[in-house]
């Protein structure tokens, strides 16, 4: 690598380390599934990289890699929407506007979830950690836990609407409104 | 707000993916009416999503502040961790054996109706000419229980007991524990080592158990079965007796009725397989299968059109270089070995680079512009679960640059397609997709895998194994532009894409290659 080479490879390292996180809630907040998110993500960073020339480096990265996702996300959602329903692209419109503003109180909410998942009992935060583990089936997690495919669903669910509620209080705390 | 109202359930069947046309339509308009609720939308997938790194980093969350501190220090330090998190995810899915017996599974015999892996109870040592009536196995395929039959040829299998048996085909062999198996049909003959005596096989109502020894049993009759005790001793029991009928020792063999008669059978020792021949025929055969692999090379490297070419072989092991061989090959285009390891390649002899872990690539400065362009490698997938590898790419940014891997939906569906990607003048990248994935046995198989970029055909075809799988249209003629090439590794997300596996062979050539010639690359018969 010549030394330009280096530092443009760097300074996009860089950055994108620093932003990957906001980028993916941002595409998470637009598709149905994590796994659609991954797909997404996969194409957005391939794209950020090879059109990082055009980056302007006087510009926000994660505004200019925010728009890149969602040009992306849009041209997913119609080849998706040949096959099966997705949102309109006024909601899309209307949620990534939601995401981008709130993309700090997004990633203080991440955070205070460590302190959310530590409050959790025990049997849940064992659920949690395996329904999420990579490569988990959800029926052979159900056999394990001794419940129906739906049951977990709906617990995992629950669990869910638990740690917003805790992370909620969380962020009160920190004087996010 | 009240979390119980419908609209919550609507939500978790969309972020489950199993919501219906018609609850994602509900959804949608429930969004669009309430700021209050999209709000809560918005926070639900991201804890959805946080859940899932958290899971994937194989920690208790950590603070995303130190996460991104950690992969700044070394982007790649985080990339080995979702093989952790998904053995640990085994584990509680309580299949850990499979695992931990390693995991080169041929998965389609190797899976049971409900997905989850069937541990393996033997694995495939040698082959001679095989011809196989159920699934075909290779060497190192793990098998699992059931039945395996072959119709010719011979194969060496050993159990994970430490006892080996040779089958001579035409013969059937139903593999039960890993350290029983019943003789259907065929000449089996069995070499127990110390540790695995008790070994057992089944054949005409009948087991023969070892204690210590090498057996032979002859079912080729259906009426009865003669074993024959080469070394060592036998007993033999009726199926379902715990009595020793009668106990065999070096050179005595006997003709098993189904009916529960012992006839004398005299000495049959000759006409059983023995192992020390099988090893030896089939080193005899790889070390053929290599030299005329060698013969064929020594001609392709004369081909003018190859801009590279790596055997691995022709490589300066302590200082990482990979030579390039090709005759068109630029001043400083070889190749080096960051991180990786050498190891064998298809055959005992021929060398190969393991990629293990994140951050293990080979990187050439290869200063190439190609219109047409033939992309050729050899290489064996680690059945490890992981959605994307990347075989090779252009670090470039800018029109013309390439990006070849083998991708899937996510870990669970793993390399599921060959996809070559192309930045075009203008616009999007272009993204070729065969529709067809690998199948699940070809990974922890050498495997050929090529693209062909075409733009004066305006086609762009991928092949495995010499056979054509995809032919996608290209309206782009944007030259491809390899000024440098990175070879097993993509490192620029928290998500991993490493190739894990080894490559022990990679040929590069500036124009389109024909069906025939991308065939004639193949491993020689």
């Amino acid at each position: 690598m010549t030394p330009s080479d280096d530092q443009h490879h760097d300074n996009f390292l860089r950055l994108f380390t620093a932003h990957e996180p906001a980028v993916r809630a941002f595409v998470r907040a637009l598709v149905p599934t994590l796994g659609d998110a991954n797909d997404v993500m996969q194409e957005v960073s391939i794209v950020l990289w090879r059109r990082f020339g055009d980056y302007d480096g006087a510009k926000d990265f994660r505004g200019w890699a925010f728009g890149v996702a969602k040009l992306k996300m849009l041209s997913w959602q119609r080849d998706r929407g040949r096959d099966r329903h997705v949102f309109g692209d006024d909601l899309t419109d209307l949620l990534a506007c939601h995401a981008e503003e709130n993309a700090a109180r997004l990633a203080a909410q991440r955070e205070a979830l460590r302190l959310c998942l530590e409050k959790l009992p025990a049997e849940q935060r064992r659920l949690v950690d395996s329904a999420y583990a990579p490569d988990t089936r959800i029926h052979e997690l159900a056999q394990s836990f001794g419940q129906s495919i739906a049951a977990l669903y709906k617990r995992l669910h629950r669990i869910r609407l638990a740690l917003i509620e805790c992370t909620r209080g969380e962020l009160m705390k920190e004087d996010w409104s | 707000m009240n979390t119980n109202d419908s609209r919550f359930d609507w939500m978790r069947e969309y972020a489950e993916g199993t919501a219906s046309a018609e609850t994602t339509t509900m959804l949608e308009q429930a969004l669009r009416e309430d700021a209050e609720f999209r709000a809560f939308f918005v926070e639900y997938l991201n804890v959805d999503l946080a859940l899932s790194d958290s899971a994937l980093l194989g920690l208790p969350v950590q603070t995303f502040a130190a996460e991104i501190q950690t992969e700044r220090k070394n982007v790649y330090s985080l990339q080995w961790r979702p093989l952790m998190a998904a053995a640990a995810a085994l584990v509680i899915a309580g299949v850990s054996v499979w695992w931990m017996h390693g995991p080169t599974v041929a998965p389609s015999t190797a899976e049971d109706p409900a997905g989850a892996p069937r541990p393996p109870l033997a694995v495939v040592m040698q082959t001679i000419n095989a011809e196989w009536k159920t699934m075909p196995f290779q060497p190192d395929d793990r098998v699992p229980a059931g039945v395996i039959a072959l119709t010719k040829g011979i194969v060496r299998l050993q159990f994970m007991c430490g006892a080996t048996v040779v089958i001579q085909g035409p013969a059937e062999l139903d593999l039960k524990t890993e350290r029983e198996a019943e003789v259907r049909s065929g000449l089996v003959t069995a070499t127990v080592p110390p540790v695995a005596e008790g070994f057992t096989l089944l054949a005409a109502g009948w087991r023969a158990v070892d204690r210590g020894t090498v057996f032979g049993v002859d079912a080729r009759s259906p009426e009865h079965a003669v074993v024959q005790v080469l070394e060592g001793r036998v007993d033999l029991h009726r199926t379902a007796s715990s009595h020793i009928a009668r106990s065999l020792t070096t050179g005595e063999g006997v003709r098993l009725s189904s009916a529960g008669g012992i006839e004398p059978a005299g000495d049959t020792t000759m006409k059983f397989p023995r192992e020390m021949d099988i090893i030896d025929r089939a080193a005899s055969a790889e070390r053929k299968q290599f030299e005329s692999w060698q013969q064929q090379r020594t001609s392709l490297t004369q081909d003018p059109s190859l801009v590279l070419y790596f055997d691995f072989e022709a490589t300066d092991l302590a200082r990482g270089v990979v030579r390039n061989l090709a005759p068109g090959a630029t001043p400083g285009s070889d190749g080096s070995l960051i991180g990786g390891e050498w190891t064998q390649g298809r055959w005992p002899g021929k060398h190969a680079v393991a990629f293990q872990r994140a951050g293990d690539l080979v990187r050439v400065r290869l200063g190439a512009t190609l219109e047409a362009a033939t992309f050729v490698a050899s290489v064996r997938l680690e059945p490890v679960a992981k959605a994307t590898q990347t075989i090779l790419l252009s670090p470039q940014v800018g029109p013309g640059q390439i990006y070849w891997m083998l991708a899937g939906r996510n870990p669970a569906s793993p390399n599921g397609k060959l996809v070559f990607i192309k930045t075009p003048e203008h616009g999007a990248d272009i993204r070729l997709a065969s529709r067809r994935g690998l199948a699940a046995e070809e990974r922890g198989r050498w495997m050929q895998i090529a693209v062909v970029h075409d733009p004066s055909a305006h086609r762009v075809r991928h092949y495995l194994n010499g056979s054509l799988i995809e032919e996608l249209p290209l309206d782009d003629a944007t030259p491809l532009k390899l000024r440098q090439l990175v070879i097993g590794n993509w490192g620029f997300s928290s998500e991993p894409r490493n190739l894990v596996g080894r490559m022990d062979e990679l040929a590069i050539f500036r124009r389109a290659l024909d069906e025939t010639e991308i065939r004639a690359f193949q491993t020689p018969p």
